[in-house]
């Protein structure tokens, strides 16, 4: 049965990668003034929400399956903050978790009406490095960091980030120097 | 009657729109939606938009969890132990009563039943969460003359390192023999062949060496 | 002031190392009874004991049966009790081709008696390893306690862990790791490879030994057995590289 947990743990965190990339990716093409026109923004803007908030479900998932694999050991305590017992693997992990949970929770509409815009955005920035921390955590617990599907799938979903990330970037810099 | 601002012109602006421009000055969050969404709501509007999207990628995301977890499962049971038996190297079925001939009590003394050709060939593989474990055998006229450790995996790679406080820890590290120092290794029985690669070997070597005396 | 020699017997490789002692003779001794042992239970000579045994042809109350191979067949079945059949010598696949093959047991307990035989010549701190399985006699060259290591299962060149010891102690590893999955659990006829290895610290190395063959092929339950027996304690390595150790165990281990 336990294997069947880390079976379990491994996939759901997978899946939940893919998630927060997409959700990445979904929210920077959705701002980007330089990708385009956004046809259906709607449409956009609310499969971004929908990714993001299931981002964070596959994460909780994912979470909640590694304590059920006692193999593993984790205590309830290891998932909320990084240990030295436990290791940095798993703490960036646990980082990540958070990060996303301030990237996710305050756009829930209600909450996100209380914001100020700036602070919410500047939280929403922090999407970026939960999704680095993510792979960073991915690779560093390892038992799958071996196969070369994985690694070569960590890659394309680094590259698939980063082109948008780029073009946002870039967009924004032109944008203040239009400005400036 | 209108103050200055509201007028486009000479003419009046139109109530709805000037509370549509008063919103976008202040900057006010929308009633529902984003702030980013240049477009406004408009009524009527279908009350779950990209809903067979958002459908699609909750399927697609269940749908792929389970499937990976059950590739991980097969792949977990077409793994075969580390090691080799003699006579069966290129077989990667587990050893039955027949096959479990393994090695000779002495080198030298019980002939294999089918010889096999002279070369190397390569061991079981096993890959688990460390990593990959293959071993070389050289056959010379029949018999195991030497065994290589082709793989292992490397000491400091990325596997979970994870330390419960009870039972059970992970062995995050090897220790070095040469560190650690020790007189004696206790491991799984090791045949005379297997010995000579072994780290035993090279502690008697060691203690040879030392002149301890033979 | 010591003795060291290895020889090739038994199929395996057998290291001895005597610390207080340049006694030859006893080291000769030793040899001598390691080959008459393998004389008479190896499983790979045909005209052996145990082989003709384990095809019918001599009962185990055959007055021809030499004291020792009665003790060692009484012992292996008390232990098959003990253990439910886990530990059964009867169901092993023999390289005789019968079903009949006690090495994991006569291994330890071979060595075992050289141990006493080295005691009641005198000598106190001494080593032998054979083919993995350890007996101690009090300190090593230093006057310290043993270092043993453990080896790690997936690197031969490395260890899992290192133990310090003070004799008379023994230690024994069972694994899946030199002979493949060698280990097959009598119960249901299947190898076990849940475990890459299990080594079982104790006062009797044939007890240990077989007691490590039982973990081997229970898994990691095997480890709640071995806690119930008295005076033994030991871990297991499973086949994903976890360490699970009895709780007594842990007081062997180096810091």
């Amino acid at each position: 049965m336990n294997s069947w947990m880390w079976f379990l743990t491994r996939s759901t965190g997978i899946v939940a990668g893919v998630l927060g990339v997409a959700s990445l990716v979904w929210g920077l093409y959705f701002s980007a003034r330089n990708t385009g026109t956004r046809l259906k923004p709607n449409w956009w803007l609310a499969l971004h929400n929908f990714l993001g908030g299931l981002t964070l479900g596959f994460i909780a998932l994912h979470m909640l399956v590694s304590l059920l694999d006692t193999d593993i050991g984790l205590r309830f305590v290891d998932l909320l903050w990084p240990s030295s017992e436990v290791g940095w693997a798993i703490g960036w992990g646990v980082v990540a978790f958070w990060l996303f949970a301030i990237v996710v929770l305050p756009s829930v509409a209600r909450i996100r009406r209380r914001l100020p815009r700036k602070a919410w955005h500047l939280a929403h920035l922090l999407a970026v490095p939960a999704v680095v921390l993510s792979g960073v955590h991915a690779y560093q617990t390892g038992s799958d960091s071996l196969s070369v599907w994985f690694t070569r799938g960590l890659a394309l979903l680094v590259g698939i980030s980063i082109y948008p990330l780029t073009v946002r970037l870039l967009g924004l810099a032109q944008h203040r120097r239009v400005a400036a | 009657m209108t103050t200055p601002h509201n007028t486009i012109g000479d003419r009046p602006i139109d109530p709805l729109l000037q509370h549509r421009l008063d919103q976008l000055i202040a900057r006010a969050p929308l009633a529902a939606g984003s702030a980013v969404s240049p477009a406004p709501r408009l009524a009527g509007r279908r009350a779950k938009p990209a809903r067979a999207a958002k459908l699609s990628a909750l399927a697609l995301s269940t749908v792929s969890t389970v499937m990976l977890a059950g590739l991980f499962a097969q792949h977990a049971d077409n793994v075969d132990s580390i090691g080799f038996t003699t006579g069966t190297i290129s077989d990667p079925v587990l050893p039955t009563a027949t096959t479990a001939q393994t090695t000779p009590a002495t080198v030298a003394a019980t002939a294999p039943d089918t010889l096999v050709a002279d070369g190397a060939y390569a061991g079981i593989a096993d890959s688990n969460r460390w990593g990959n474990v293959q071993v070389q055998v050289v056959y010379s006229s029949g018999q195991i003359t030497d065994v290589q450790i082709v793989q292992y995996p490397d000491g400091d790679n990325k596997s979970v390192r994870i330390n419960a406080r009870a039972l059970p820890t992970l062995i995050s590290e090897s220790i070095s023999a040469q560190r650690a120092d020790v007189s004696t290794v206790s491991g799984a029985t090791y045949t005379s062949v297997s010995y000579r690669v072994s780290l035993q070997s090279a502690i008697d070597n060691a203690k040879a060496a030392m002149g301890v005396g033979s | 002031m010591s003795v060291h020699h290895v020889e090739h017997v038994m199929g395996t490789t057998v290291s001895i190392d005597l610390v207080d002692s340049h006694d030859r003779s006893l080291v000769d001794e030793l040899v001598a009874w390691l080959y008459e042992v393998d004389e008479v239970f190896s499983p790979y000579k045909e005209h052996s004991l145990i082989s003709r045994i384990g095809r019918g042809e001599v009962a185990p109350t055959d007055t021809e049966v030499p004291h020792d191979v009665r003790e060692v067949l009484q012992r292996c079945g008390e232990l098959a009790e003990a253990t439910d059949g886990a530990f059964d010598v009867w169901s092993q696949p023999s390289p005789n081709g019968t079903r009949f093959d006690p090495c994991g047991y006569v291994k330890g307990w071979s060595v075992q008696r050289a141990a006493h035989l080295v005691r009641s010549r005198g000598v106190a701190d001494f080593c032998i390893n054979a083919g993995g399985d350890v007996v101690l006699g009090g300190y090593d060259h230093d006057g310290c306690p043993w270092k043993v290591g453990i080896r790690h299962p997936f690197d031969p060149q490395s260890l899992a862990l290192v133990l310090h010891e003070v004799g008379p102690v023994a230690i024994a590893t069972s694994g899946t790791y030199e002979r493949g999955a060698h280990i097959v659990d009598p119960r249901t006829g299947r190898p076990s490879t849940e475990l890459a290895s299990a080594t079982v610290i104790g006062p009797d190395l044939a007890q240990a030994d077989a007691f490590a063959t039982t973990v081997c092929v229970m898994g990691v339950e095997g480890l709640h057995w071995l806690a119930g027996q008295p005076g033994y304690s030991g871990c297991v390595i499973t086949a994903a590289g976890r360490l699970v150790t009895t709780d007594s165990f842990n007081r062997h281990r180096a810091a």
